[in-house]
C-alpha cells in the first residue's frame, strides 16, 4: 500500500508528522531538545524518551517493547553529542491499525499482537524520520523502513498483509543519496539464511525508492517553513 | 427495598421533612485543639464529617511552593465504614480525587492566599458516616476549620445539595436514598451573597428547572451559613469568657 | 486547565486588557465557539475532531466480555482519557495530574453517566456475555477546549461505529463478520455536547466577593466561550455545561474558581444551548455522508 505522509501537523510539538502505511496511521510529535530532569541528565549526550500509545486501550508491555526498540535505534541515528544534558521526547500515537475481524474476545488479542508489531514499527520509524527532519534535530543519516513478507508459497512480497510464513522489517541508512548501512532489522517467523539475505537485498532497492519520496516531502515542508531571499 | 415513596402526596419525605427543610445541622469547632491549628465537626442529618487544618506552614515539597500565594492541599479520607455497606476505596479513586481538586480550587479563591505566600495550608477531611450530601458537608466543615485556624478568608463557603424529584419537584438537602433516585445539584455559595463558589450537577435535569433549583439551593445554603455563623459566635463568646476568668 | 508558565507579563496584560474590551486574539467575539472540523475515518468508529488548533482523535472499539456481577443485564462502556506529552510538553506521561482527573471525570459524566449510550442494548446473554464498548480518546494537540472537543468526538464516534451482528442460540453465541452480515449501529439515546466557559474578573478580588465600592456597582465579571490555551491559562475559573438538543442539562461543573452570580450561570446556560443546537446539527450532517 502506498505511503501517505504529512509533515508539521501538530502545533505544540517541535516537529511532527503523520504517516499512513498498510492501513496503519501513526502521528509522531517530537519535543526537544529541552531541559532534562535531574534523573534523565546525561553529561555528554542527549537522553531520548520514546512514548508509544496504542490505538486501543492503555499502553502495555507490547508498547514498552516497541519503545525500547525504537529508542535503541534512534540513539544510533541522532547525533546525541550535540545536545548534552538535554532531553528529546519522541511521542508516537498509533491512530489506526489493522482491523482484526476475527478477534472479539480478549484472549485472541495476544496472537494478533505479535503479527502487528512489525507493521506498527514500520510506520513508526518512517513517521519518526519525518518528524525529526521537521524538528530540525541532527541525524547522522537519513533512514527509512520497509517491510517484506514471505508467503507460504515462498514468494517475497513487499508489505504483505495476510498470513505470512515470515516477516522482515528492514531499516537502511542513506548517505550521499546512496543506500549506506543496515541500521535496524527485525525478523519474525521461519526462514532460511538465503531468504533473509534476499529480503535484505530487496530492502536496499525499496529503501532508495522510499527515500526519494520522503526526501521530496521534507523538501516541500522546508520550502513552506522558511522564506528564502532569492 | 420498601415501597415507600420518596415524596408522599402529602408532601412528606421518608424522614418526615418537607421539601424545603434542611436536615438537622450540628457543628462544633475546635474539636482537636492539640493536633491541629483549626478543626471542626459537622453533622448534617446522618452525614458526619470531621476536618482538621494545619497551616500556614512550610511546604512539604518544593512543588507546593508558590511565590505569590499560599497553596492549599486538601486530603479527603472517606472511611470504609462510612457508607451503608462497608466498602474499601483506594486512595487513587477518581471520584475522591475529583472532590479534593474541587475543594482545593474553591478554597483557593475564598482564602486570602496572597497574605501567606510561599506557605502551604493542609486540610485533612474525614468522612465518618455517609448519608448523602458528602461534598456539601465537607465543604462546610472545611470553612469552619479554616475559620477556627484563624486563616484569613473573604467569607464563608456554605454548601448544600438540592434535587429534582420526578423532574418536577425540587427537594432540598438530600439523603442517601434520595440522591440515588433523582438528579441533584450540589452548590456552594460565598457568604451571604448569591455568588456560586462551586456548582456540581451530575445527572440530567430539564433546562427550565435550573433556575428554580439554583434559587432554592442558594437560599438553603444561606440558611446553613446562618447556622454556622451562630455556632461560631457562641464558640467565640465561650473563648472570651474562659480567657477572661 | 494547564497554567502556562511561559506567558510573559506583557502578554498576560495585553490579553487580559483586550478581553476586558471584548476583543479576542483570534478575532472571535466573547460568545463565539471556534469552528469545529469533524473528519470520519475509513474504519467505523474513528473520528478526528479539530477545534481551532486543538486536535483530538477518538476511536471506538468493541469486544465481548462478561458483564459486571451487579449489573447482569447491562453491557460495559469505558472511556479512556489519558493525556500524553504528544499534546504538549507540559503533560506528563503516565501520571494524570489533578486537572486531567477533572477532565476525565467530566467527559465520563457527560457521556457515560448521562446515559447517551444505551448499555442495556449491549447485553448478549444476561449475566454471561455482553459487549464491552471502549472509547479511546487520543489527545494530540492542545490549544484549550479538550473537554468540548472530546465530547463531540466521542458522541460522533459512537454514532459512527457499528458492531458485528450477533445471534444467540441456547448457550452458543455466533458473531458474524462484516462480510457475512451487515454490522449493527449502537443505540444512542441522546447527543450531549459540552461547552466550556472561562471566567474572568477584571477588577480586584475583593470587589468580586464583597461587591463594588459603591455597593450597587456592577461586579464586572464576564465569561468567554471556548477559551484557547492562553486564554484558559489567564482565566480565573472555568464552568462547563453539558446539554443536549432536547433542552436537558446533562451536567454542570464549576469546580471552584471565580465565584460567579447565579444569573451569570443561567446566562451561560442559555448561550450554551444555542451552541449545542448548532453543533448537534453539524454532527448529524457529517454522519449523513
Amino acid at each position: 500500500m502506498e505511503l501517505d505522509a504529512k509533515i508539521g501537523v501538530l502545533n505544540n510539538a517541535g516537529g511532527s508528522s503523520e504517516v499512513s502505511l498498510n492501513g496503519i496511521k501513526v502521528v509522531c510529535g517530537i519535543n526537544g531538545p529541552m531541559e532534562a530532569r535531574p534523573r534523565q541528565e546525561l553529561p555528554t549526550t542527549c537522553y531520548l524518551e520514546v512514548i508509544i500509545r496504542p490505538a486501543i486501550g492503555n499502553p502495555t508491555v507490547r508498547e514498552k517493547y516497541m519503545e525500547d526498540k525504537i529508542k535503541n535505534f534512534l540513539n544510533s541515528v541522532i547525533i546525541g553529542n550535540l545536545y548534552p544534558r538535554q532531553v528529546i521526547q519522541v511521542n508516537l500515537q498509533i491512530l489506526e491499525k489493522k482491523n482484526n475481524n476475527s478477534s472479539y474476545t480478549s484472549d485472541s488479542d495476544e496472537s494478533a499482537a505479535t503479527e502487528d508489531v512489525l507493521l506498527e514499527l514500520n510506520c513508526c520509524i518512517n513517521s519518526a524520520f519525518l518528524a525529526l527532519v521537521d524538528a530540525n534535530i541532527s541525524i547522522y543519516k537519513a533512514f527509512n523502513s520497509n517491510i517484506f513478507t514471505y508467503t507460504h508459497k515462498g514468494s517475497l512480497v513487499k508489505d504483505g498483509l495476510s498470513e505470512a510464513k515470515s516477516r522482515h522489517l528492514v531499516v537502511y541508512g542513506i548517505k550521499n543519496n546512496k543506500v549506506d548501512e543496515l541500521l535496524y532489522g527485525e525478523n519474525v517467523g521461519r526462514f532460511s539464511e538465503k531468504k533473509l539475505f534476499m529480503a535484505l537485498e530487496r530492502g536496499e532497492k525499496e529503501s532508495m525508492i522510499l527515500h526519494s519520496k520522503l526526501k521530496e516531502l521534507s523538501v516541500e515542508s522546508v520550502k513552506q517553513k522558511f522564506v528564502y531571499l532569492s | 427495598m420498601s415501597n415507600k415513596e420518596l415524596y408522599s402526596p402529602e408532601g412528606l419525605r421518608l424522614d418526615g421533612r418537607r421539601w424545603n427543610e434542611l436536615k438537622s445541622f450540628t457543628c462544633k469547632v475546635n474539636t482537636h485543639q492539640t493536633s491541629s491549628d483549626g478543626s471542626s465537626y459537622v453533622q448534617q442529618g446522618n452525614t458526619k464529617v470531621m476536618c482538621k487544618v494545619n497551616g500556614p506552614l512550610e511546604p512539604k515539597s518544593k512543588a507546593n511552593s508558590n511565590n505569590n500565594n499560599a497553596s492549599i492541599t486538601v486530603n479527603l479520607n472517606i472511611a470504609s465504614f462510612s457508607p451503608v455497606e462497608r466498602r474499601k476505596r483506594p486512595k487513587s479513586d477518581r471520584r475522591i480525587k475529583e472532590m479534593m481538586t474541587i475543594l482545593e480550587k474553591t478554597f483557593s479563591e475564598t482564602v486570602i492566599t496572597k497574605l501567606y505566600p510561599r506557605t502551604q495550608i493542609i486540610v485533612d477531611c474525614y468522612v465518618l458516616s455517609q448519608d448523602g450530601g458528602i461534598l456539601s458537608a465537607v465543604a462546610n466543615s472545611v470553612t469552619l476549620a479554616l475559620i477556627d485556624a484563624g486563616i484569613a478568608m473573604y467569607d464563608f463557603v456554605s454548601s448544600i445539595n438540592v434535587g429534582l424529584y420526578n423532574n418536577s419537584i425540587p427537594i432540598l438537602d438530600l439523603n442517601h436514598l434520595e440522591e440515588g433516585d433523582m438528579s441533584f445539584l450540589t452548590l456552594g455559595i460565598v457568604g451571604k451573597s448569591e455568588k456560586l463558589a462551586m456548582m456540581l450537577l451530575e445527572e440530567k435535569i430539564p433546562f427550565d428547572k435550573l433556575e428554580t433549583l439554583l434559587g432554592i439551593g442558594i437560599s438553603g445554603a444561606q440558611r446553613i451559613k446562618d447556622l454556622m455563623d451562630e455556632e461560631l459566635r457562641k464558640h467565640g463568646k465561650l473563648l472570651i469568657s474562659t480567657a477572661a476568668s | 486547565m494547564v497554567k502556562l508558565a511561559g506567558l510573559s507579563l506583557n502578554e498576560q496584560e495585553f490579553l487580559t486588557d483586550s478581553l476586558k474590551q471584548g476583543i479576542r486574539s483570534d478575532g472571535r467575539s466573547l460568545d463565539q465557539f471556534r469552528d469545529v472540523e469533524i473528519t470520519l475515518g475509513d474504519q467505523p468508529g474513528y473520528v478526528d475532531v479539530r477545534l481551532g488548533k486543538t486536535r483530538v482523535a477518538v476511536r471506538v472499539s468493541g469486544s465481548i466480555t462478561k458483564p459486571y456481577e451487579d449489573r447482569p443485564f447491562e453491557g460495559i462502556f469505558t472511556i479512556s482519557t489519558e493525556i500524553g506529552p504528544i499534546a504538549g510538553a507540559f503533560f506528563e506521561n503516565g501520571r494524570p495530574s489533578d486537572e486531567e482527573v477533572l477532565v476525565s471525570r467530566l467527559i465520563e459524566k457527560a457521556i457515560k453517566r448521562s446515559g447517551a449510550l444505551d448499555v442495556e442494548g449491549l447485553c448478549i446473554v444476561a449475566g454471561d456475555k455482553c459487549w464491552n464498548i471502549r472509547a479511546d480518546i487520543h489527545f494530540m494537540d492542545f490549544d484549550g477546549g479538550f473537554i468540548d472537543a472530546s465530547c463531540i468526538g466521542v458522541i460522533t464516534a459512537l454514532q459512527h461505529f457499528s458492531r458485528p451482528e450477533v445471534t444467540v442460540s441456547g448457550e452458543q453465541v455466533v458473531v458474524y463478520s462484516t462480510d457475512e452480515r451487515e454490522p449493527v449501529k449502537l443505540s444512542i439515546l441522546h447527543v450531549p455536547i459540552c461547552v466550556t466557559f472561562a471566567l474572568f474578573n477584571p477588577k480586584e478580588k475583593e470587589e468580586n466577593i464583597k461587591g463594588g465600592a459603591d455597593g450597587n456597582e456592577e461586579a464586572g465579571e464576564f465569561a468567554i466561550v471556548d477559551a484557547t490555551m492562553k486564554e484558559e491559562g489567564l482565566s480565573n475559573g472555568t464552568l462547563t455545561i453539558t446539554m443536549n438538543k432536547n433542552k436537558e442539562i446533562c451536567q454542570i461543573s464549576k469546580s471552584g474558581g471565580l465565584p460567579a452570580e447565579g444569573l451569570m450561570v443561567m446566562d451561560c446556560a442559555n448561550k450554551a444551548y444555542g451552541i449545542v443546537e448548532k453543533l448537534t446539527d453539524q454532527i448529524k450532517e457529517v454522519l449523513k455522508q
